[in-house]
């Protein structure tokens, strides 16, 4: 990861409106380099919402944001090769094998396939036996693992996670805590959307807390009130 | 340049081994055209003649229909299965991925073209055509364009209630030259063209081709960013 | 600002008014009338203007599409919906005016002429704009998806008048009057401005609109 900007995510006035509801209303948001945030909040506050602004894929009906210094809207391309995303698809191929989904990636990306580090990824996350078999076979747990597998193949200073937990079994979900703090260690930002503050506090250096689009709470975990309504 | 044609090539290999291996669309697409087939001769009667008159409109008809159903699968199937997002989100380029699916698409509908001629010979008692050359540039051509507005109309409407209806809504009307142009060729491709009438039309269809890969091309990138 | 508004507004529209009245009055009784058609034909003096017309507001929509993908100015995606309205409209109109023209003429309501032909299909263009715009429910992606849409659209307006036309002079069919008496000029001429400013101010009027109905739903 190369990246020497100090500042990860810088969001002005950022907005997103479905109709007549804003889904995320105003918000000013500036996290560094290498922090690990989660955002909480209740079902509908606009998690989702502020994830997949943060992807490029939604434009945001006003504001502006920065992901390392990169505009959201004007420099949509600079900032998708800047992170990655699991959210509620896992953006899989269910008629081809979990390996042939993997060289997928690198071929979207336009790079040739590294078959080593694929089996590498394959292996961190526990899914070599099931490496040649569709995806159609696989439950949601195994799905949810390949789709982890795919942050393995390219390292990227940004990662969002919503609902990071979901679909796991006891076994996944210590996986998945082991990757982020490896990711953490590793010096990437990561932000992480939870309705079950539980799981997430532990792992997350600040929270951010959404209510109805707006934030209610900003600052580090420890500092996080009893009282606000999750 | 490389990792853009990667990019396409990485779409189009995996629209056609998502394809091949379920079959589910290719089998429909063809089994829809045969079955069309059939409803004109019962419409229209089994007459020869009559049937050998209007089998270049015909052909050209059942295409487009076919094509439309092709067109489907290139966008929507995606944005179903929850695999659109990532489609964008890691594709080098937006204009990589339409290069992609324009490529997948050419090659279903070329697919159905080849078919759908061969069972209309059949079925219809028709000849061979006796300028096979000038026959498949009308083909290639045809595809050329259709493809490239068809793709580019999938991605626009994907994301659209009714988008199944709204697909052909919107680009039956754009095809209209096409359509002219590819009729006539291929009547004049069937008959043998003894005064080249199809040459006009063949400009026809190179010129519409070329304005609208280079438009279709150019605006992909703000719609997919939509 | 209000006052002013207004002030353009009425002038627009008397303009518009007055200079339509005009140009039917020498329509419909300074002009003479045809030698094969009689007075049947003055309906050209509407139904030509209105085709040209529309034409003019399919180009704004052209342009003003244009211009949004560029600027990202909402004020130009509004435009664009207004003048494809209009123009859609004008475009109806045309045709059921060619069709009432035609039947008395030559018997019949429809026919497969290159212009006539090629407005229905322009009518199916735009209406299909229009649709589209009407199936995407946020405004900013309507906005984004539709000006790809409205560039894309026209240009295949001179293509398919090309081919409509070649289509026809292989299948031989009526051809509209070519030799036209100069009086006969003037007044097509008149009613084309007349018209023009008919446009100018449905563009606006409905324009105004477009604004007010988005200032409506951002003030919740």
């Amino acid at each position: 990861m190369d990246n020497t900007d100090p500042m990860a995510i810088q969001l002005e006035g950022l907005s997103q409106r479905f109709g007549r509801t804003w889904a995320v209303n105003r918000l000013d948001l500036n996290i560094a380099t290498g922090e690990a945030i989660g955002v909480l909040g209740p079902n509908g506050s606009g998690k989702s919402t502020l994830l997949r602004m943060l992807t490029t894929l939604l434009p945001p009906t006003r504001g502006r944001g920065k992901i390392f210094g990169c505009d959201l809207v004007r420099q949509s391309g600079e900032v998708r090769r800047q992170i990655h995303w699991l959210g509620h698809d896992f953006n899989l191929y269910t008629q081809l094998t979990a390996i042939e989904n993997l060289k997928l990636f690198f071929g979207f990306q336009g790079a040739k396939a590294d078959t080593r580090l694929i089996r590498q990824a394959l292996e961190k996350v526990g899914l070599i036996p099931a490496a040649d078999k569709p995806v159609s076979a696989f439950s949601a747990g195994m799905r949810k693992r390949l789709a982890m597998a795919k942050i393995f193949l390219k390292k990227t200073p940004l990662i969002l996670l919503d609902e990071p937990h979901t679909n796991l079994d006891r076994e996944g979900r210590d996986l998945m805590n082991q990757m982020i703090a490896q990711w953490k260690k590793e010096g990437a930002t990561l932000m992480l959307a939870t309705h079950d503050h539980s799981t997430v506090l532990p792992l997350c250096d600040k929270i951010l807390v959404l209510n109805n689009g707006e934030k209610t709470y900003f600052g580090p975990t420890g500092d996080l009130p009893k009282e606000i309504e999750l | 340049m490389k990792s853009f044609l990667r990019c396409a090539a990485a779409v189009f290999y995996k629209d056609l081994l998502s394809e091949l291996r379920r079959r589910e669309y290719v089998n429909s697409l063809l089994f829809f055209s045969l079955l069309t087939i059939f409803l004109f001769s019962f419409a229209m009667g089994t007459e020869p003649d009559l049937l050998r008159k209007l089998a270049p409109g015909l052909y050209w008809m059942i295409l487009i229909f076919s094509a439309t159903l092709a067109l489907e699968r290139s966008f929507f199937t995606e944005l179903d299965a929850g695999c659109l997002d990532g489609l964008l989100l890691y594709s080098t380029s937006l204009r990589a991925v339409f290069l992609g699916k324009w490529a997948s698409n050419f090659f279903f509908i070329g697919m159905v073209q080849i078919l759908v001629a061969l069972m209309m010979t059949a079925l219809y008692n028709l000849e061979s055509p006796r300028n096979p050359p000038l026959f498949f540039a009308g083909l290639l051509l045809a595809n050329i364009g259709i493809s490239t507005l068809g793709t580019f109309y999938a991605a626009l409407v994907t994301q659209s209630r009714a988008r199944q209806v709204l697909l052909p809504l919107l680009l039956f009307p754009m095809l209209i030259p096409l359509l002219l142009g590819s009729v006539y060729v291929t009547e004049y491709a069937l008959s043998g063209d003894p005064f080249h009438q199809a040459t006009l039309w063949l400009k026809l269809l190179v010129a519409y081709d070329s304005i609208f890969l280079a438009a279709c091309f150019a605006a992909i990138e703000p719609l997919l960013e939509a | 600002m209000q006052n002013s508004k207004s002030k353009i507004q009425s002038f627009i529209v008397l303009m518009a008014v007055a200079f339509f009245l005009f140009a039917q009055y020498w329509g419909l009784f300074k002009s003479p009338p045809d030698q094969l058609m009689g007075h049947v034909q003055k309906l050209m003096y509407v139904h030509v203007p209105c085709a040209w017309n529309a034409f003019i507001a399919f180009f704004v929509v052209f342009i003003s599409s244009f211009i949004y993908l560029i600027r990202k100015n909402p004020f130009w995606d509004r435009l664009a919906a207004s003048a494809a309205e209009v123009g859609v409209v004008l475009t109806g109109l045309t045709l059921i005016l060619g069709s009432i023209w035609g039947r008395p003429t030559w018997g019949v309501w429809w026919t497969w002429d290159a212009r006539l032909t090629t407005t229905a299909i322009l009518f199916f263009l735009y209406v299909g704009y229009l649709t589209m715009r009407s199936f995407v429910g946020d405004k900013d992606r309507r906005a984004r998806l539709a000006a790809p849409l409205g560039v894309i659209i026209f240009l295949n307006v001179p293509i398919v008048y090309m081919s409509v036309r070649w289509w026809r002079t292989l299948h031989q069919v009526q051809s509209s009057p070519s030799t036209v008496d100069p009086n006969m000029v003037l007044s097509l001429r008149l009613n084309a401005f007349a018209i023009l400013f008919v446009l100018i101010l449905f563009i606006y009027h409905r324009y105004q609109i477009a604004l007010l109905k988005d200032k409506q739903e951002e003030a919740l």
